[in-house]
């Protein structure tokens, strides 16, 4: 089990292929510290001169055409305010180089590495919406079953707060605007299929969802007959579709994104700022922790401690509670403050034993072993970019000024404390 | 309408006028520990219950985080001008209520000092017997700041009919929406004049509005003239207001309280 990327640097035409078997996770904060500090991070293990076996992250460098071109995957960036924000980043400390995040994913990489992905074991696919829901009721989360197709069914996902989703606003003639939510616009809307249009006014009425949850937005002006698209860079597909799907009407990329999509619908909803959009990726760019099997089981174990540790609290607390009353009532509160310290560390001792041998049981057993093989680990630092964190962070508030991006102390207020990924970084 | 842009209340403005704030000491303490153990194991929500009392009793009760003003003293504002975030979380409710035939009457900024912010806007139905109230706020809560939509449908009834569990004659219907966590909070603000249903916010507008009309066919509910239908709703906020002060659940605020309170902000 890894999360491997391989990174193509092309120096005066040749190509060079270095791996890490766990790269893949947080890819951007190997990237974003610029050229030079990724050349020395990656030259600290001998480069391969092919492609070889498969991986989930690639970064291209190729330094003759000064262009980064780069794929990888992380939950992160599906909001496009976020992946813009990373990009000015990463434009600032790769100046003279042109940036791009696969927009095809492995095709656009295979073709920038000069590779056939097929070759690689890189999935180039057909059709790229393909992957998409195929209507706008499969896109809500409600599934047909034995030809049951109730337009009235509209018991679909819920979207709660926080839940991702793509925002899909209708104007009709009179101008009346109806907003509604669905995990990602599926195939028959980017196709033109008059149906997906039923299958929306049946779902639930949305509201103007923030930003910070928009993956990707259309609007479909009936009266003027206009569509608006934006999305991530991945969406230049189902633009092309739209464009494919929808002859007769004016299809736009709105550049303006959500703003623009608030602008045509009525309020200006719930913009997200630079720093809050920066402050779901800070945490990953300052860790300088390597990120694989052992550090997943190890948050794991911390949030299933943390949960023993509270339930082992309050037991304390019912224990010592008939004490602490019986020596105010008896008088005795000498002796029950004894009993009580006698029971606390009681209790922490049994609780530590109690964790050492699950500990020691958990390592012998095969995914304690296998997560604390450390064997081909090599001789590569976790990540790139400065190792000690009073000067990566340094580094980066350097970097975000020269972006003209906030500082970050002021990123920081908006980061999540309760985020459960704070254990594992 | 009476227009004016949208700003926090500064501590000077404040100082002079009514505020009143939740007297949280005031729940009954069953209700108080119930709702506390939704967050926090019995015994500290007994604990904590406990320690506001004996606060209470010493005269040491805490200083509410913020005040509201009285009925009427919201900044009313035209539908293009009100803050954006309200606006944006109610699209979904305006476009069932535009479908159902409702008409807004009202855009409305809550008058707040400390750190709370609210909007709030009222509609009516087309057989104008039902005000549809829309209300919005932002406040410090358990987990950081905390934003809230809930949905009251009410309707002014002739006091023919008593509800089972209400010992006076009903005179106002009442069929709310708000989230299913706060919904053992409202049962302390049920006013016994009020035959009042509460459903999660999960809930269909459109079916809870049915609810509400199904309701009605118990009574005689009151058209309201369009000259007045305002005034009417005005005059309801106020008797709820002096009935939830009578009860204990709202006090008037001293000015050093509105003083201090002014001081904080909500971020």
């Amino acid at each position: 089990m890894s999360e491997p990327a391989v990174f193509v640097v092309i120096r005066d035409q040749q190509r060079r292929y270095f791996y890490d078997r766990w790269a893949n996770v947080f890819l951007y904060r190997n990237l974003i510290w610029g050229p030079d500090d990724l050349d020395e991070w990656l030259e600290t293990e001998e480069a391969y001169d092919e492609w070889d076996g498969e991986v989930c992250g690639v970064a291209v460098i190729d330094h003759d055409r000064r262009q980064l071109v780069w794929d990888g995957d992380p939950d992160e960036l599906n909001v496009p305010r976020v992946v813009n924000v990373l990009h000015e980043l990463m434009q600032t400390s790769w100046r003279g180089y042109e940036v791009q995040i696969a927009a095809r994913g492995a095709t656009d990489v295979a073709i920038v590495a000069g590779v056939h992905g097929g070759d690689v074991g890189l999935i180039e696919e057909a059709d790229p919406i393909a992957d998409r829901a195929e209507t706008v009721r499969e896109a809500a989360g409600i599934y047909d079953h034995d030809g049951d197709d109730d337009l009235d069914d509209v018991e679909g996902d819920e979207f709660d707060e926080d839940t991702p989703r793509a925002w899909v606003t209708l104007i009709n003639e009179e101008g009346v605007v109806r907003h509604r939510h669905l995990n990602e616009i599926s195939q028959d809307l980017l196709k033109g299929k008059k149906d997906a249009f039923h299958q929306l006014i049946a779902l639930n009425s949305g509201d103007v969802p923030a930003e910070a949850v928009v993956t990707e937005g259309i609007w479909f002006d009936f009266g003027r007959k206009e569509i608006g698209y934006w999305g991530c860079l991945s969406g230049r597909s189902a633009y092309a579709q739209l464009r494919r799907g929808w002859s007769g009407w004016k299809v736009d990329w709105a550049d303006g994104g959500y703003s623009d999509q608030c602008q045509v619908s009525g309020p200006s909803g719930i913009p997200m700022s630079d720093a809050e959009a920066l402050a779901s990726l800070t945490p990953q760019i300052l860790s300088t922790k390597r990120i694989d099997l052992e550090s997943v089981m190890g948050m794991l174990g911390g949030q299933v401690k943390k949960v023993a540790v509270r339930a082992t609290g309050c037991v304390t607390v019912v224990l010592c509670i008939p004490v602490l009353l019986f020596g105010l009532i008896a008088g005795k509160m000498q002796a029950a403050l004894i009993t009580i310290l006698i029971v606390v560390v009681a209790v922490a001792l049994v609780f530590k034993l109690i964790e050492r041998k699950f500990k020691r049981k958990f390592n012998e057993s095969p995914i304690g072993l296998h997560a604390k093989g450390k064997d081909d680990e090599g001789l590569r630092a976790p990540v790139a970019g400065p190792l000690d964190p009073a000067e990566r962070r340094d580094r980066l508030e350097r970097l975000l000024a020269a972006a003209g991006m906030p500082a970050l102390s002021e990123i920081e207020k908006h980061i999540d404390s309760d985020d459960a990924m704070k254990e594992l970084l | 309408m009476t227009e004016s842009p949208k700003q926090t209340v500064a501590p000077e403005v404040a100082v002079g006028r009514r505020y009143y704030a939740e007297v949280l000491d005031g729940l009954p303490f069953g209700m108080m520990v119930g709702l506390l153990r939704r967050t926090i194991p019995l015994p500290f929500a007994f604990g904590i219950t406990l320690s506001f009392r004996i606060r209470k009793w010493l005269g040491l009760s805490p200083l509410p985080a913020y005040g509201f003003g009285g009925v009427g003293c919201g900044t009313d504002l035209s539908r293009e001008k009100m803050p954006s975030r309200p606006m944006s979380r109610w699209a979904g409710w305006f476009e069932d209520l535009g479908d159902l035939g409702f008409t807004p009457l009202r855009f409305c900024v809550g008058d707040y000092i400390g750190a709370k912010e609210s909007a709030s806007t009222v509609w009516i139905d087309s057989s104008r017997n039902t005000f549809a109230c829309l209300e919005w706020f932002r406040m410090p809560g358990a987990s950081g700041i905390e934003e809230r939509s809930s949905l009251e449908f009410n309707s002014i009834v002739r006091k023919k009919s008593r509800a089972e569990t209400s010992p006076v004659p009903v005179t106002e219907v009442m069929t709310a929406m708000i989230r299913e966590s706060d919904m053992a909070l409202q049962d302390a603000f049920k006013l016994n004049y009020i035959d009042t249903v509460f459903f999660p916010d999960s809930e269909k507008l459109k079916s809870v509005y049915l609810q509400h009309h199904s309701r009605l066919a118990n009574y005689s509910a009151l058209v309201q003239p369009d000259e007045v239908a305002l005034q009417t709703y005005d005059r309801l906020s106020q008797g709820r207001l002096d009935c939830i002060i009578e009860l204990g659940l709202v006090r008037e605020l001293t000015p050093a309280e509105i003083r201090e309170i002014s001081k904080n902000r909500l971020e």
